[in-house]
């Protein structure tokens, strides 16, 4: 029988009765990470002022300020709805005199090729809603805005968290936008920015609730710090965004659906002593390739390892002080030692670790 | 021992692009000099280690 397309966005907005709630399309949720199970990079950062990376996968911080928080993986979750984790946000740091460019941002980004489905740029560019469940000390006004990043524009809309430190499930609904194609490539062209904090910069015009241009001072008009009290936390989770103008009972993916999602913007490779398939070129050149367990969304550039993995010697010794990135293609990465001895060039070599413990390796690089 | 600055690693065969290397935050982390992460370190005016041997 012959396969056919199966249109995503039409069948939520125009084959489902209204009303009805389209529960069970296959990978609706544009989020990856939305209920926060995987946190590849660790389950907690302290110290945290600056952009990055932390903790749950897929979720990049981005500050600019002087607060300081501890990111993490949390078990706070909103009772009865399905989740084990949430994000969490905690202030150590406070900046409760707000900069004109002052800002944080929790944000996830997109490549344009996962969403040609959502036509935007045409005249049957469709609507596109975001749902989550959120929790914060804070009570008051915050924004969640869409970036194209393609065509520099922007819709906005806020929310309000109304009772603090309790879960509230909130959605909000962004019309379709009829200007502006999404590149089909595997660069970030679509961003979603959860506000945290806002100085005048981004909220002295008319918050922008229907796409434009995008103005910095329309992007979030009426955010409240949240960084304005030690006192403060910020939770999140089951975050979803699908086209369509309804939300969807969130999609729970299996745990192993989700990380391979993950993995294609953080490869990791487990490794433990007597990992092998490595050969000598030298006494101090030891390499082993690893074929990655998807193909990464890019190339990585680079490697992160805690603890200690080393080359072994033919007779199961190690060498060295560490390993490091070499050379990389989407799909295998290749690593070499560092400060390796007495290795015998043609034999076989592999790696070691501390004590035979499993250690992971991050291959940096491939998230947008 | 821990340091945030990069440091060279020798070429080894083969190798066309050059790899920076450090011990941070309890991590160990390698990357090629053509890296996003690496030339914003550069921008900031900072500069890496030299290579053990040179």
């Amino acid at each position: 029988m012959a396969l056919s397309k199966v249109d995503l966005a039409n069948q939520v907005e125009n084959q489902l009765p209204q009303g009805l709630v389209a529960n069970n399309l296959p990978y609706r949720n544009i989020i990856i990470n939305g209920d926060m199970s995987i946190a590849q990079r660790g389950t907690s950062t302290a110290s945290v002022a600056s952009n990055g990376y932390f903790s749950c996968d897929r979720w990049r911080y981005a500050e600019n300020s002087d607060a300081v928080v501890t990111i993490s993986q949390d078990t706070d979750v909103p009772s009865g709805q399905g989740f084990a984790n949430s994000f969490k946000i905690d202030i150590t740091t406070a900046d409760a005199s707000l900069g004109a460019s002052d800002n944080i941002i929790l944000q996830q980004k997109f490549e344009g090729q996962m969403l040609q489905y959502l036509k935007k740029g045409t005249a049957n560019a469709v609507s596109l809603t975001v749902s989550f469940w959120v929790k914060s000390t804070k009570t008051g006004i915050y924004i969640v805005q869409l970036y194209d990043r393609d065509n520099n524009r922007t819709i906005a809309k806020s929310y309000t968290i109304d009772v603090a430190d309790t879960w509230e499930n909130k959605t909000i609904t962004y019309a379709g936008d009829t200007t502006g194609t999404l590149d089909n490539n595997n660069e970030a062209s679509l961003e979603l920015y959860f506000w945290l904090m806002a100085g005048s910069d981004n909220t002295s015009g008319t918050l922008a609730t229907s796409w434009e241009s995008n103005v910095t001072a329309n992007r979030a008009v009426g955010q409240v710090n949240l960084a304005d009290s030690t006192s403060n936390n910020f939770w999140i989770t089951g975050v979803q965004l699908e086209a369509g103008t309804t939300a969807s009972d969130f999609e729970f993916l299996p745990v192993d659906v989700n990380l391979q999602r993950c993995l294609r913007y953080l490869p990791s490779i487990q490794v433990k002593t007597y990992t092998t398939g490595g050969i000598c070129l030298a006494a101090d050149d030891g390499r082993i390739h690893f074929q990655l367990p998807v193909r990464a969304r890019t190339a990585p550039t680079g490697i992160s390892y805690d603890g200690t993995i080393l080359f072994m010697r033919s007779n199961g010794a190690l060498t060295g002080t560490g390993i490091a990135f070499a050379t990389a293609t989407e799909d295998v990465i290749n690593i070499v030692d560092v400060g390796a001895a007495s290795l015998v060039a043609g034999n076989a070599t592999g790696l070691g670790t501390d004590s035979s413990n499993t250690r992971t390796i991050l291959c940096t690089g491939c998230e947008l | 021992m821990e340091n945030s600055n990069w440091k060279l690693l020798p070429r080894k065969t083969g190798q066309t692009t050059d790899v920076v290397y450090r011990i941070y935050n309890g991590k160990t982390e390698s990357m090629s000099v053509e890296a996003k992460e690496y030339k914003e370190w550069l921008e900031k005016g900072n500069t890496p280690l030299p290579a053990d041997g040179e």
